[in-house]
């Protein structure tokens, strides 16, 4: 019996249409960069090309290539991101400083919310107010945000693709979260 | 054998405390539940999470949406993308379906 052509089979000549703008803007989410998020998701459809073979069905081609997309995204960040000077001790001593006495008890309390969330979920402009501040976050916490709340990406493989250590990785979602806490007080609360 | 308030603020920020053994999962939430401070930073912790998954809902409305104000990639940009695919098909052999 012939084989079926792969190319066929998965209609990759119609990719671009069904799949193009998802990706650009999933791409633009995360890089921000225009060019950028139009080179990121070419590289996905020649990477995706090439493992055709690999693609086993088991989800919806839009998230296989969505997959792709997330690790190529993740590069370019880990890429562009200047190498992590400080060392572990050194993010120990920073964790140490900002929030904990040297007994390990707080320094301060968190502060309350300056607005109602659960009223604030519920309003459309609240979600354009909390996409602006993710923009704001440095390029590195918001891969990491992404990754670990949005994405549920596991601690070990954030640590891994983004080559920074276990603690980093708390020092930056911890202050990511203040970031964007500060951010929808100020954009939100005082709207 | 129990948490510091650093320990616990470290669990929660990473959110791996569901991976810990059952008596050190208990003795965090014992934590939790009696510390005021570890309390709040937890319930603030949680209101992320919720929003998270609140976010996921409308970013991935915002990925499929057909509106001409969300951003989308230009006509000529497209066809680079086109022609650089079929290029690329037209390199491929066959054998890599099988």
């Amino acid at each position: 019996m012939a084989e079926q052509d792969p190319h066929e089979t998965f209609e990759t000549h119609l990719w671009v249409d069904k799949y193009g703008d998802y990706l650009y803007r999933y791409a633009l989410m995360r890089v921000r960069d225009p060019q950028v998020a139009e080179d990121t998701v070419q590289e996905t459809f020649l990477a995706a090309l090439k493992n055709l073979h690999q693609f086993d069905g088991r989800v919806d081609v839009k998230y296989w290539l969505r997959g792709i997309l997330r690790n190529k995204t993740v590069d370019y960040i880990r890429k562009s991101v200047r190498r992590q000077e400080l060392q572990n001790e050194q993010v120990q001593e920073i964790v140490g400083q900002i929030l904990f006495k040297t007994s390990g008890i707080p320094n301060k309390r968190p502060k309350p919310w300056a607005f109602d969330p659960d009223e604030a979920f519920a309003q459309e402009e609240f979600w354009e107010a909390f996409k602006a501040c993710l923009e704001g976050l440095s390029d590195q916490m918001r891969t990491a945000f992404y990754m670990k709340m949005i994405d549920e990406v596991e601690t070990e493989e954030i640590c891994k693709e983004l080559d920074i250590s276990d603690n980093y990785l708390w020092v930056m979602l911890h202050r990511a979260r203040a970031q964007l806490k500060d951010c929808l007080e100020l954009k939100w609360a005082k709207s | 054998m129990f948490f510091t308030c650093k320990q616990v603020s470290e669990h929660l920020s990473k959110e791996d405390y569901a991976k810990l053994p059952p008596f050190r999962k208990f003795t965090l939430i014992f934590h939790v539940m009696f510390c005021p401070i570890c309390g709040k930073y937890n319930r603030q912790v949680m209101k992320f999470q919720d929003m998270a998954r609140k976010f996921r809902k409308q970013e991935e409305d915002f990925l499929e949406s057909d509106s001409p104000n969300f951003p989308s990639m230009d006509t000529s940009a497209k066809d680079r993308l086109k022609a650089s695919l079929e290029q690329a098909q037209a390199t491929e052999s066959p054998q890599s379906g099988s």
